[in-house]
């Protein structure tokens, strides 16, 4: 392993992810994905410059009026332009996946690296933690929390996060428990590095590529969860625009308009493959072990 | 290969999702083809025994526990009760009370304290037993007695005597006088003017003693339920079908039907299904559906108007809405022409006042609420809010989120935010109790044509608290507490008519928004089926075999 060779850590770390990011550019799925990506955060930021209409303004007489060349998307049940909706919605969808994926890396890492580098008493502890929160159905979870705290969207963000902690805890610790044990990390405290130095200085840049697959493959699934709590009336409020709000309101006209539970379906699911997919190429860009 | 790509899971699981989110209100087939392909219609294979039974078939959602009408107070439950038992007046379905097990009206003594009856005489229930003022005042104490577990007796704890049955210091019920097997006289601790509509209600349905006291806690359930109605059971699983059967000996001269079958369906869409079928030959059409059945069924819906009233309801204990002004500007900024033929497909009429027009003392000289957003604003200007003001803790239950969402949309345009949740009925209903909701929607329906019913239940001082309105103007309780007890029917109109003109014009108390409309669908064979109120009473209904046979081809 080339890495252990490298004198300066520094050093090495901005070489590994120069080859990570020559082998994702190889890799044409991931790249057209990335664009996507791209595609969507940049509608997400500029959503006030792109979108052709207030978003909430009501228009009642263009009631489920059809796509056409003033309303590309259509409108919805109460006259407001869809197309305007689903730019709004993909704030709401990447902000929920982001932010709670953030808040759950945050948990998740400091959990898992303490249950990995302490190990013992504290290891056996948050492991319970992670196996009682890991056996629990994520939607149930997730609608009791927004029962409890309310519906919202800073609430989606952090019954999402909450929910989805366990799984970076889990990898984390896996991480750790292997990292640990590496030459780097004894000699730093043999030279009388503290635990928080090792945690912060030596663990949390090796844990990085780990986080960076975690938070993209987790993204999607918050997605998908935001997408599901806002169809049963448990994600953000009315007048706010969210894809999964749509299709639910969609439904009772679904067998007249097929446009409006249509381009928020598509929404979604561009959203959560390109997500998936980027998430792939990553972990195959930056996984040492599957370069040749 | 090492490299494993999972590229078509995540697809397939989000379109998979995507379907599943969008399918599960609606199936997507169906596109009202009408032809019936009918393998199990008994109009074509069996024609011979089809022609001389007449069979109704009616589809409803499942009524849930029980069919007696003194616990039970759901319409759902009604629909098939008031066909086996019967109060001793009824409404029909213009709404105008009539007389079912007595000779006339009661009479009633000059201080409006003390009714007097007279049954008819030779009515049998269907288990051959004849009816006789003990079933009567059985049926009361009944409902009086608390281990029955009633409640249905707040629409009858005026008799003299239920007070003390209720807190359980007495078994009889003193306001009842039997004078023979026909007469009787029930007393009241007040004199109030509705008694004799409360009479006419699913609430007061006679039971007979010796049939109902066997049944003990059983009756109600499932096919235990006997009375003196047009229909009989021949069997009923909740969860499946009701099937009733004529009552050969029917008082009230001869039955139509041979057979009524009242199918349950606990989703909407798959009763439709069942319509468009053929299975069922009537069921009720919710708004949300009206839309789509308009123009292949358009000839096969009668729409009707419950007696009822959708409101904006506010806790005026609440700011900003304690203010009559913002009261005044959120009703100035709802264009409510626009929200019933946009949102309601046109299945109301737009309010005018907060009685419904079928009710007596309802303003009939009334315009529309007035739309005009700028005054709205100038209102809320006027009331110290400029640059607009917030109503917050607004909770609607999923019924009404559309509704919301339309008058949330209005209000942004004059500046008003109008911030909601949409809730669970228990947790709606628990939080409305509590006196604390600050906004909602309702609507509110009477039992019967009288204002006493919608305005008192409501709006009384004594009673706007638990409905989370918090209303409080002496002047509007005096009116209310002369109509009460005014049996001058006319003269009680003229006091209802003031008071709602304080309450819904003058305070604004409520924001009134429109009459609501409903519908149901028949097949052009079925006659004279007709809607007055909420309950589907289906003893007038007639099957016309030619036009059936007709229709099945």
């Amino acid at each position: 392993m080339k890495r252990k060779k490298e004198p300066s850590p520094v050093l090495t770390y901005r070489g590994y992810y120069q080859e990570s990011w020559d082998l994702l550019r190889k890799d044409p799925l991931a790249m057209i994905s990335l664009v996507i990506v791209a595609l969507f955060v940049l509608i997400a930021i500029f959503a006030p410059f792109i979108a052709p209409y207030d978003p909430d303004k009501q228009v009642l007489s263009q009631k489920l009026m059809a796509p056409c060349a003033e309303h590309w998307f259509g409108c919805d049940e109460h006259g407001r332009d869809i197309l305007s909706r689903c730019i709004y919605g993909c704030r709401v969808s990447l902000s929920v996946g982001l932010v709670s994926q953030l808040i759950a890396t945050v948990i998740g890492y400091f959990m898992g690296v303490c249950a990995g580098y302490f190990g013992g008493k504290v290891d056996a502890a948050i492991s319970f933690l992670i196996q009682v929160f890991s056996s629990l159905p994520d939607l149930l979870l997730a609608m009791a929390l927004m029962f409890a705290l309310g519906s919202g969207l800073v609430n989606l963000y952090i019954s999402l996060g909450v929910l989805a902690w366990s799984r970076t805890a889990r990898l984390i610790r896996g991480t750790v428990l292997q990292l640990k044990e590496k030459e780097y990390v004894k000699s730093c405290r043999v030279d009388g590095g503290g635990n928080l130095r090792i945690i912060l200085r030596h663990l949390l840049p090796n844990c990085i590529p780990t986080l960076i697959i975690t938070i993209t493959m987790g993204i999607p699934s918050a997605i998908l969860s935001e997408a599901s709590l806002s169809f049963l009336g448990l994600g953000v409020r009315s007048p706010m625009a969210s894809w999964g709000a749509m299709i639910s309101a969609s439904r009772d006209s679904i067998r007249t308009s097929w446009f409006y539970s249509f381009f928020p379906g598509l929404c979604i699911i561009l959203a959560v493959i390109a997500f998936n997919t980027l998430g792939d190429g990553l972990r195959d860009a930056l996984d040492p072990k599957l370069r040749k | 290969m090492k490299k494993k790509r999972n590229f078509f899971r995540p697809a397939a699981a989000a379109l998979a999702l995507t379907l599943l989110l969008a399918g599960c209100g609606g199936s997507p087939d169906a596109d009202g083809s009408k032809a019936p392909d009918d393998a199990n219609n008994p109009g074509e294979s069996s024609a011979v025994s089809a022609e001389s039974r007449k069979v109704f078939r009616f589809g409803q959602a499942p009524y849930g526990d029980t069919l007696d009408m003194q616990i039970s107070t759901g319409s759902l439950s009604a629909s098939i009760a008031d066909e086996i038992t019967e109060s001793l007046l009824r409404f029909d379905d213009d709404n105008n009370e009539e007389v079912v097990l007595l000779t006339d009206f009661p009479t009633v003594s000059e201080d409006g304290t003390v009714y007097s009856f007279e049954l008819k005489q030779g009515v049998k229930f269907t288990n051959g037993t004849e009816l006789t003022s003990k079933d009567v005042k059985f049926t009361f104490e009944r409902m009086f007695t608390p281990a029955t577990g009633a409640k249905s007796f707040s629409y009858f704890s005026m008799i003299k005597g239920a007070k003390e049955m209720l807190d359980g210091s007495a078994t009889e019920l003193a306001g009842f006088e039997i004078q023979d097997d026909y007469h009787f006289t029930i007393t009241l601790e007040y004199a109030f003017a509705p008694f004799v509509k409360n009479l006419g209600t699913s609430y007061a349905d006679i039971f007979p003693m010796d049939a109902c006291t066997e049944a003990g806690d059983l009756w109600g359930i499932d096919d235990n339920l006997i009375g003196t109605g047009p229909y009989k059971f021949q069997s009923n699983d909740p969860n499946t079908e009701a099937v009733l059967v004529k009552n050969e000996d029917y008082h009230g001269g001869e039955v139509k039907l041979d057979e009524i079958h009242v199918v349950y369906y606990s989703d909407t869409t798959t009763k439709l299904l069942a319509y468009e079928n053929g299975d069922i030959d009537a069921c009720d059409l919710i708004s949300t559906q009206l839309g789509q059945y308009k123009d292949n069924y358009g000839d096969q819906i009668t729409a009707y108007h419950p007696l009822g009233t959708c409101f904006f309801s506010l806790n005026l204990d609440v700011a900003p809405m304690d203010d009559p002004k913002v009261r005044q500007a959120v009703s100035l900024a709802i264009n409510r022409e626009e929200l019933v033929e946009y949102v309601l497909d046109g299945a109301g009429i737009p309010a005018t006042t907060y009685l419904n027009p079928s009710i007596p003392g309802h303003d009939d000289s009334l315009p529309v609420y007035e739309y005009n957003v700028e005054k709205a604003k100038q209102l809320l200007a006027e009331a110290g809010y400029p640059d607009g003001v917030t109503i917050e803790g607004g909770k609607v239950r999923q019924q009404e989120e559309t509704l919301a969402t339309a008058v949330q949309g209005y209000l942004a345009e004059a500046g008003i935010n109008f911030v909601f949740d949409v809730v669970d009925a228990a947790t709606w209903s628990s939080e409305r109790t509590s006196g604390k909701l600050a906004a909602t929607f309702i609507t509110w329906n009477a039992l019967y044509a009288d204002a006493d019913f919608q305005v008192y239940n409501y709006f009384y001082s004594a009673n706007s608290g638990p409905q989370s309105v918090n209303y409080s103007n002496p002047e509007f309780d005096k009116l209310m507490d002369d109509a009460r007890s005014d049996t001058d029917e006319a003269h009680r109109a003229e006091l209802y008519k003031q008071a709602d003109q304080i309450l819904s014009h003058e305070d604004m108390a409520c924001i009134p928004l429109y009459y609501p409309q409903s519908q149901f669908l028949a097949k052009p064979y079925v006659k004279d089926m007709k809607v007055g109120n909420l309950i589907y009473h289906l003893w007038n209904i007639d099957i016309d075999l030619d036009a059936q046979a007709a229709f099945n081809g």
